[in-house]
């Protein structure tokens, strides 16, 4: 057998190894997140069976990425995050906001968001969704100082203020509040965040919640 | 009721992969971030025991725990030997036990192997697995014999289950 000819890309990938993206990570069930999808990393995430993927950058996918997207009937969602000086955290509230909206949708799942290097846009994206998931934010930062080398006060500040209001979709992911608000007595409406429901039955519910926690006040 | 107003995860908590999550050891306080995941099963890496409250909330949700740190001649230091791990990964790719937690007294060191073995049986490459690993080291020392351990470990150690009784991550 003659040795197949060394193809352009110099990097060849032995069969059987894949490569996820720099700094991949599962976040919740059906949610990924990582640096920008490179075509060494296309096998992986193929096995991650994606509907969407989430790009935090100033471009649109590049050709190749946007190509396999396309092969594959992958959605993909572009939000330019609109970015301060240099002295600002590189997300900004309203952003943030419209990126829980995607992640927060069931219908959008399996999810893979990403930014450029997959540390600071996509981490400031995963602590404002920590926030609402009422995680303690010395948990959160813990959770932003793994993917990121940096972490300067900006990031605090945006977490400090990050207050909504979020939409929580017709279909929310399963995850969201898991259990807790039954068991645990966690009401998501003490959240520090302002929540609102997209669907009126939900808010109806939460109401109805907040009425009967008042009551044991009494 | 709980007066408190925020969950708290235990330290360098992590969802490794659908109905798998790691963790260091969990607290008292982080019972209620630990409830909301309505674990089956936690494996237990460490040499000392689960303390009281741990063991009474496990009890009391009829949680199995899988203690494989134990490891004769060892000191706690010690990196966790090869047959530790391939039993460990046995529960671990088990759906059977799912949802499950695996833990060490930090969730660096002994989680962190255990975790860089499972992703080899996946298929990953070592740099990716050590960037993982490192991730959950910090800034702290690295130890070099966990990243050996990694890097030369026998999938082939780990019996593999039938298609339809394996976790759907495993291999697609």
């Amino acid at each position: 057998m003659s040795t197949p000819p060394v193809k352009d890309d110099p990097l060849s990938v032995p069969p059987g190894v894949v490569i996820p993206p720099l700094r991949f990570s599962v976040v919740e069930d059906k949610l990924y997140r990582g640096s920008y999808p490179r075509p060494l990393n296309f096998e992986f995430l193929e096995s991650l069976r994606l509907k969407t993927i989430l790009s935090l950058t100033e471009d649109p996918l590049n050709e190749a990425a946007a190509g396999w997207c396309w092969s594959r009937g992958i959605d993909m969602v572009h939000i330019c995050p609109e970015g301060g000086s240099k002295k600002e955290a590189p997300l900004r509230h309203p952003d943030a906001i419209k990126i829980l909206q995607i992640i927060l949708d069931n219908t959008r799942g399996p999810l893979y968001v990403h930014c450029l290097n997959g540390s600071e846009v996509t981490g400031l994206a995963m602590a404002s969704l920590r926030k609402v998931q009422l995680w303690a934010t010395p948990a959160i930062v813990s959770e932003m100082m793994r993917f990121s080398e940096t972490h300067s006060s900006s990031f605090d500040l945006f977490l400090e203020e990050f207050v909504g209001p979020v939409t929580i979709p017709k279909t929310p992911t399963n995850w969201l509040w898991q259990g807790i608000a039954e068991e645990t007595g966690f009401l998501p409406h003490i959240s520090k965040v302002h929540i609102q429901y997209e669907n009126n039955a939900h808010e109806h519910k939460s109401l109805a919640r907040t009425e009967a926690t008042d009551n044991t006040k009494v | 009721m709980s007066r408190f107003n925020q969950l708290v995860p235990p330290l360098n908590f992590c969802q490794v992969e659908e109905g798998l999550f790691r963790s260091g050891q969990p607290a008292s306080f982080n019972l209620p971030f630990l409830s909301g995941l309505n674990l089956k099963t936690i494996v237990w890496l460490a040499v000392e025991e689960p303390n009281e409250a741990v063991l009474r909330w496990a009890n009391d949700n009829n949680l199995t725990i899988y203690r494989f740190g134990l490891q004769e001649g060892g000191a706690p230091w010690d990196s966790l030997r090869v047959n530790c791990i391939a039993d460990a990964l046995q529960h671990i790719i088990n759906p059977a036990n799912f949802p499950i937690l695996v833990t060490c007294p930090m969730g660096r060191y002994r989680t962190g192997t255990v975790i860089g073995c499972l992703r080899r049986l996946q298929g990953w490459t070592l740099s990716s697995t050590l960037e993982e690993y490192r991730r959950f080291i910090g800034n702290k020392r690295n130890r070099l014999e966990n990243e050996l351990r990694i890097e030369y470990f026998e999938t082939n150690l780990v019996k593999i289950l039938e298609e339809e009784s394996r976790p759907g991550w495993l291999w697609v």
